[in-house]
């Protein structure tokens, strides 16, 4: 079975598996987008006493919210593993996959999904239409940033939880990165000094997970365009790579797994 | 032995804190991210308003208390829904203390630890920023007994969504809820004098502006006066609470069913 149909296998099974469980699917789903509308709160009432933020209207920051849920949500739906790896790793699950002859990295991350990512995509598609309207290439063009976002802000948390191959539990350091690369996500670059903007574009590339497809969508240009696939690429790249090397440290805890 | 036990169980909880110390410290790094973002933000925003009653540096302040209030409280709607998921409650269940007492006071020495090392580093980070900070610190211990009360009133919260799984197995989506409903009206994002008339009513009326909002505001707005409107009205949801999670637990339990295996 080649890699692609491996993938549409897993997600299918976590179609089904919504299907299967319908009540609580949407539960999860409509109370995540309920969730989310009370962040835009805070944005509303700012802007009822400002006009801009540095340049961002609300519109801008709407669109910025708009694609870190939608990636937010792909991943937590596709890749329901992507925030979980490692515990995976540090509590010895990860023997699983050792056995079964696909990527053990591509594997844990998509053998796992959470039903409130549904709620997370469908949100950021209904404030991205509400504040761009209904062009399909406009539409089709925020659907591939977001998605390139995506990999990279997974690709970002897998190079940081490989760390649980050297120090074992590292739940401090994971929360740390995963509190600022949603702080990255879900404000403006334009609030931040150079030097900051300089760590969140090179160093921590979390800038590119949101704020780049919102540059993109402002004016499209190439430039910004091959930057989000370049770092996209490194940055999965990488984080495969790191895995791969602190897969080779990996030791066995005898941990008796049950998959059901 | 009446209060003795929880006394021990305490202690416990702060050995543990302290032997863990140093993950206790790191993690306060991460409660300090926004802290850090809110001062750019807040900053962009008092280049074009002011926020009334508030300096930009009071602000800020406040912030930090708010941060360091929410992250030592924790989420104790995780640990509570676990025993109550797994059925691990029926440990609990037939010992002769309270359920509720018992996880409150296992959590307080890491509450303890969390909230003194988040401000000492808060105040550090803040310091190193704005310069030398222009609040007195005398009121400090008075406005902590504050913020420990409206620990507990969140941790109470918690517990009630948490016994909601005794009914619907997974009572995860009700606390998001609430999570953005202290987001937006109980001052994590902003203090509520931002928000319009009605909003900021119905806001100031709810016990979560007694969790973060009015601890926050003593801190950087400290008058005896005020300590003593905050701290009497934190008793009373204290004890309105309170009464509603024991009767949420002798109801849950009653109606719990384990499943064998």
């Amino acid at each position: 079975m080649g890699y692609g149909s491996f993938l549409w296998a897993y997600a299918k099974l976590h179609i089904k598996s919504a299907a299967a469980y319908k009540f609580n699917f949407l539960f999860q789903a409509l109370f995540m987008m309920l969730n989310n509308f009370f962040f835009l709160l805070f944005w509303y009432f700012i802007f009822q006493k400002i006009d801009t933020l540095n340049g961002w209207g609300m519109s801008h920051l709407m669109l910025l919210f708009a694609a870190g849920a939608l990636s937010f949500g792909f991943l937590s739906f596709f890749l329901g593993n992507w925030r979980s790896i490692h515990k995976i790793v540090s509590e010895g699950e990860l023997d699983f996959y050792l056995a079964l002859p696909k990527d053990e990295l591509l594997h844990a991350l998509v053998s796992r999904s959470s039903f409130y990512g549904v709620g997370d995509m469908a949100f950021g598609i209904i404030v991205y239409l509400i504040f761009t309207g209904l062009s399909f290439p406009t539409f089709l063009s925020f659907l591939i940033y977001c998605f390139f976002g995506a990999i990279v802000w997974s690709s970002i948390l897998v190079i940081v939880q490989s760390l649980a191959f050297v120090f074992g539990k590292i739940e401090g350091i994971y929360r740390m990165a995963d509190t600022i690369s949603f702080a990255a996500t879900t404000y403006p670059y334009s609030i931040f000094p150079a030097g900051l903007r300089v760590f969140f574009f090179v160093i921590f590339p979390a800038f590119f997970i949101s704020n780049i497809p919102v540059i993109l969508l402002q004016g499209f240009s190439w430039k910004w365009f091959l930057l989000l696939l370049g770092v996209t690429i490194i940055t999965a790249s990488l984080a495969w790579f790191l895995f791969r090397v602190g897969l080779k440290r990996y030791e066995s805890g005898n941990l008796l797994t049950v998959r059901v | 032995m009446g209060f003795a036990k929880y006394a021990a169980i305490f202690r416990l909880g702060l050995l543990e804190a302290m032997t863990y110390k140093f993950d206790v410290i790191f993690s306060s790094f991460g409660s300090l991210v926004y802290v850090f973002v809110f001062i750019y933000l807040w900053s962009a925003i008092y280049r074009v308003y002011s926020l009334p009653g508030f300096t930009l540096v009071e602000v800020l302040w406040y912030f930090l208390m708010v941060q360091t209030i929410r992250y030592a409280a924790g989420k104790p709607v995780e640990e509570i829904t676990r025993l109550v998921q797994t059925g691990d409650i029926v440990n609990f269940v037939n010992k002769p203390f309270s359920l509720i007492a018992y996880q409150f006071f296992q959590s307080l020495g890491k509450v303890i630890v969390s909230l003194f090392s988040i401000l000492l580093l808060g105040t550090v980070l803040l310091w190193v920023y704005l310069g030398p900070p222009k609040l007195s610190f005398v009121f400090l211990p008075l406005v902590l007994i504050a913020a420990l009360a409206g620990i507990t009133i969140n941790f109470l919260i918690n517990y009630a969504i948490a016994t909601l799984a005794f009914w619907i197995e997974d009572a995860t989506p009700f606390y998001w809820i609430y999570d953005k409903i202290v987001l937006v009206l109980g001052g994590i994002l902003f203090p509520l004098e931002l928000l319009p008339g009605l909003f900021q009513k119905i806001a100031l009326s709810l016990p979560t502006a007694y969790y973060l909002y009015k601890p926050a505001k003593l801190f950087v707005h400290f008058s005896i006066q005020s300590f003593f409107d905050v701290i009497t009205i934190q008793g009373a949801f204290i004890v309105v609470l309170l009464s509603l999670c024991s009767l949420m637990m002798y109801l849950g339990v009653r109606s719990m069913s384990i499943n064998g295996g």
